[in-house]
């Protein structure tokens, strides 16, 4: 088969271009260490949230600068999360734990890389480095019924004097 | 495969050569000019718009102090700037020396193209004279009303009653404020303090 | 002599086909426009926030499935039958799929606009990926499975074709435009079985009571096996138009046939083992199998990016035999002013930056920032929304006088709205790209909340939502010029106009005879393609039914 010469570069070119693509991505799971959720949160019965880790949804401090949330989605707002916002210290180590009691919603701090699905049946376990104080929006952005445009949040990262740990 | 015999067989679209009525243009512009038109402004327009979003972009990395929207310009509404907002458990009108508490806000899905909203709340007449506290419209964030009207009725001092608004809102719209009005009786007049009370978000319960 | 003298009974098929699809084109981006005006907030009396999601149900499905799969349709059965110049063997057996698309189109519809009529009882607010546990009327699952059914039934019609060629023509290279409407198919069929096992025999029963639960992430997962080879289904007949077509339509003939059959061989490889790019952000799915899926959607680059080479090589040898010279003055000699060329050459070219945001949407970990933001909108407006659809109304534009026997109406209409579309949809897609940096979200009514502040990284919010109202508004002025033109042609004749266009296509510069026969082995791609998916989803399948077909599972919520 014969290839015109411009032809054969431009193929190599469009080679290093996809390698280059994969090492960069490839990078950015070794070196900052970016993870992507998986199946490390297990399952989870989504009829019976009151008899999981879910009964309780909130902040729980499990190590020095180390905290756990439980959030629950469902039709339409985060426990916690919408009727109040959660509240971590800044210089955190914040291990998320996020699944759904109805259908299937996102989780997002807009403007973040912090952005996973909450399906039922599923814990979504997400960890986030919070270092400085701020004030993060939560957003569902999958579509999960006719008030899904009202399903939002806030995430407050507290400085670290003025936390509480009575605030979770 | 044969075509027809109209044009001679160079393989393009007819329309290019000298022979045919210019049909293909518009008012008497030359060929030429339309394809400058177009071309300039078909193409030009989009590549003007996508050079200035990549020079945004350069500006926003590698200048001006690290992109962080300082200008205030990128940001929508203000996030959790509700000091004045109503949620459940607070006092409605905090200037009048009467109590009323808002103990309820459920606002549910439907499968109609009317949401049902409540409100509820605890009216206790702690003053001296006899006081009535009325929801009226609910004010929705797009502008939007929903007329109505909710009365305690007169109370007299010392007498509690609880109340509940019902509105019925259009499917998927948002509840923003609520119209209250406030009646104070006096020995011979009555004072009225008329209000629009934001409300705190109230989520929406699906299924 | 024009197609529909040579060929009028399946110049007729072409023409229902068509006729379907812009019909749908047009309800779809009529929803569209409303869409537009809503989430940005400029206007919001069409409909009320609820009602959003059934007008977007019905944008994502006439457009997506209804308008893409019946344009393909047209096109491919006049591709077959002019490449192998022999007509469909059976009319009966082509209308039969034909209706029962239709019929299943039908269906689909009526669920979901049911959802804006209160004393309806059917609706199907589910949007086009329907996942579960929402759950639509069991019509609308109906509806999809008589409208993949028949497709697969068009896919036989042309095969059987082919091996009726075949029989006269032993030995012979298959002919292009037929080469590629096989291997489409053969893509198809492998791709749709995820999306029909997990109709038939998941969501239909439990839409009607027959199981009480069903596994969402399971259900998910094998709608993704097949929502993303949809989309090579949507671009393997644009790539079908720019390959054989548009280089008649520069002046020239295709650089090379062999690389034409190796693209298409390529597609069917890689286009079905990357689904899990769409789960990037799942739980319940391991790394390992999300990083294999972003390696194989890398390399689906490699298609394209040789497809961007064929067809600029083609264009430019239409150019040069049309009196251009040197380096690029050969642009200036090409036939801006003609609607068919203009849409084409646009089209591809939106597909260039298109594939741009969608290598973003590929990088795995670069994915956080965007998932589920209106940059995906952003993209797949720019390859669907523009590279398939204005093709596809490029392609209309030059066959409609062939396969209807009318010359084309209003053609100075025709020559402004390629441009229209490419001009609004730079606007309407530049401004959602943007959003979604800021983290404003897809699939929502009002993207507007009290908690949540975006920080716009170029540009404000309320200029992007500006800026989408005015895009999606022109694009919706040229879907109407475009649709004048269509129906004015078919409709402003009676078939026996002495016809401007020409409609040879000349043979390519590098032809078949260059390639390796065993580039026509479809037996043989077809088996490696399945292997490719064995690998690809055979773990992470058997791993989320180990615990059960219907574990972790959830009960319908009706929407």
């Amino acid at each position: 088969m014969e290839i015109h010469r411009y032809e054969k570069l431009w193929t190599v070119g469009a080679l290093l271009l996809i390698v280059g693509l994969i090492a960069t991505v490839t990078y950015g799971a070794v070196g900052p260490g970016v993870t992507m959720v998986d199946d490390s949160g297990g399952t989870v019965d989504a009829d019976s949230l009151g008899d999981t880790e879910f009964s309780d949804p909130g902040v729980t401090q499990v190590g020095e600068n180390e905290y756990e949330v439980h959030v629950v989605a469902r039709q339409f707002l985060f426990q916690p999360g919408t009727a109040e916002p959660i509240r971590v210290p800044a210089n955190s180590e914040v291990t998320f734990y996020i699944t759904a009691a109805d259908v299937v919603h996102g989780f997002e701090l807009a403007g973040t890389n912090v952005n996973t699905m909450a399906i039922p049946g599923q814990v979504a376990e997400v960890t986030v480095q919070f270092d400085e104080p701020a004030e993060y929006g939560i957003v569902c952005h999958e579509y999960c019924g006719s008030g899904h445009h009202t399903m939002a949040g806030q995430l407050v990262v507290v400085p670290e004097d003025e936390y509480d740990t009575e605030d979770s | 495969m044969s075509d027809d015999s109209t044009t001679p067989d160079d393989g393009t679209d007819t329309g290019s050569g000298p022979a045919d009525p210019p049909d293909g243009t518009t008012g008497g512009l030359s060929k030429r000019t339309l394809i400058r038109l177009l071309v300039g402004f078909g193409i030009g327009i989009p590549l003007l718009v996508e050079g200035l979003t990549f020079l945004g972009l350069l500006r926003d990395q590698f200048g001006g102090s690290g992109g962080d929207g300082a200008d205030g310009s990128g940001s929508t509404s203000t996030a959790a700037d509700d000091g004045g907002a109503v949620g459940v458990g607070d006092d409605m009108l905090p200037e009048t020396d009467r109590s009323e508490t808002l103990v309820g806000a459920v606002l549910r899905e439907s499968e109609e193209g009317r949401w049902p909203l409540s409100l509820t709340v605890d009216v206790t007449n702690t003053g001296s004279t006899d006081y009535e506290f009325q929801l009226l419209g609910v004010h929705l964030e797009d502008g939007r009303s929903v007329d109505g009207r909710t009365s305690t009725d007169r109370l007299a001092p010392e007498e509690n009653r609880t109340v509940t608004a019902e509105r019925s809102i259009p499917a998927g719209s948002t509840p923003a404020a609520v119209a209250v009005v406030a009646l104070i009786y006096r020995e011979e007049t009555v004072e009225t303090v008329e209000r629009r009370v934001d409300l705190a978000k109230i989520p929406v319960r699906g299924g | 002599m024009a197609y529909v003298d040579d060929f009028p009974t399946d110049a007729r098929i072409v023409r229902w086909n068509m006729a379907v699809a812009f019909l749908a084109l047009g309800i779809g981006g009529l929803f569209g426009m409303v869409q537009a005006l809503h989430r940005t907030g400029i206007f919001r009396g069409f409909v009320s926030s609820a009602d959003y999601y059934t007008v977007l149900t019905g944008h994502g499905v006439l457009l997506a499935l209804v308008f893409t799969t019946f344009a393909l349709c047209g096109l491919f059965t006049w591709g077959v039958t002019r490449s192998l110049d022999r007509s469909l063997p059976s009319v009966r057996f082509s209308m039969t799929w034909f209706g029962l698309m239709l019929v299943g189109s039908i269906m689909a519809a009526a669920a979901i606009l049911g959802g804006l009529v209160p004393s309806i009882p059917m609706s199907a607010d589910v949007l086009y990926t329907f996942y579960a546990p929402m759950k639509a009327h069991p019509v609308f699952y109906i509806g999809l499975t008589l409208f993949i059914v028949g497709s697969w039934l068009a896919g036989v019609d042309w095969f059987r074709t082919y091996w009726r060629w075949r029989d006269d023509n032993a030995g012979e290279r298959i002919p292009l435009q037929t080469f590629m409407v096989l291997t489409t198919m053969l893509m198809w069929y492998i791709s749709s079985v995820g999306v029909a096992v997990e109709v038939l025999f998941f969501l239909l029963p439990w839409s009607l009571g027959l199981i009480a639960e069903v596994d969402p992430l399971l259900t998910r997962t094998l709608f993704w096996y097949f929502g993303h080879p949809v989309v090579y289904f949507w671009l393997m007949p644009a790539y079908f138009i720019w390959y054989t077509v548009l280089p008649k339509l520069s002046g020239g003939r295709l650089f090379s046939d062999p690389l034409a059959r190796v693209v298409f061989v390529l597609f069917l490889l890689l286009s079905t083992p990357v689904g899990f790019h769409h789960q990037y952000v799942d739980p319940g799915i391991p790394e390992g199998f999300k990083f294999i899926a972003m390696t194989n959607t890398m390399f689906l680059l490699l298609p394209s990016l040789l497809t961007a080479f064929t067809v600029v090589a083609s264009i430019e040898h239409g150019g040069r035999q049309r009196g251009g010279e040197g380096r690029l003055g050969w642009l200036r000699s090409l036939p801006w002013d003609e609607p068919a060329f203009a849409g084409c050459v646009l089209a591809g070219l939106m597909f260039a930056a298109g594939g741009f945001s969608g290598m973003i949407n590929a990088g795995m970990n670069i994915n956080y920032l965007i998932h589920n933001t209106l940059w995906v909108p952003g993209h797949f407006h720019l390859t669907v929304g523009t590279a398939s659809a204005l093709t596809f109304m490029a392609a209309g534009y030059w066959l409609f006088p062939q396969i209807t026997g009318n010359r084309l109406r209003f053609r100075s209409l025709a020559t402004i709205q390629p441009y229209l579309w490419f001009v609004g949809m730079t606007l309407m897609s530049n401004a959602m790209h943007r959003a979604g940096l800021a983290g404003v979200p897809r699939r929502t009514a009002e993207p507007q909340y009290g908690s949540v502040t975006f920080e716009g990284v170029v540009g404000g919010v309320s200029e992007m939502r500006i800026q989408i109202a005015i895009g999606g508004t022109l694009l919706f002025v040229a879907l109407v010029l475009f649709l004048l033109v269509v129906f004015g042609t078919w409709l402003g004749g009676d078939g026996t106009d002495t016809l401007r266009v020409n409609s040879s296509i000349p043979a390519p510069l590098s032809g078949p005879e260059h390639s390796p026969k065993i580039l026509d082995n479809l037996k043989l791609w077809t088996a490696i393609a399945i292997v490719l998916i064995v690998i690809a989803y055979g773990l992470p399948l058997s791993a989320l039914v180990a615990d059960g077909l219907f574990a972790p599972g959830s009960p319908p919520i009706p929407v």
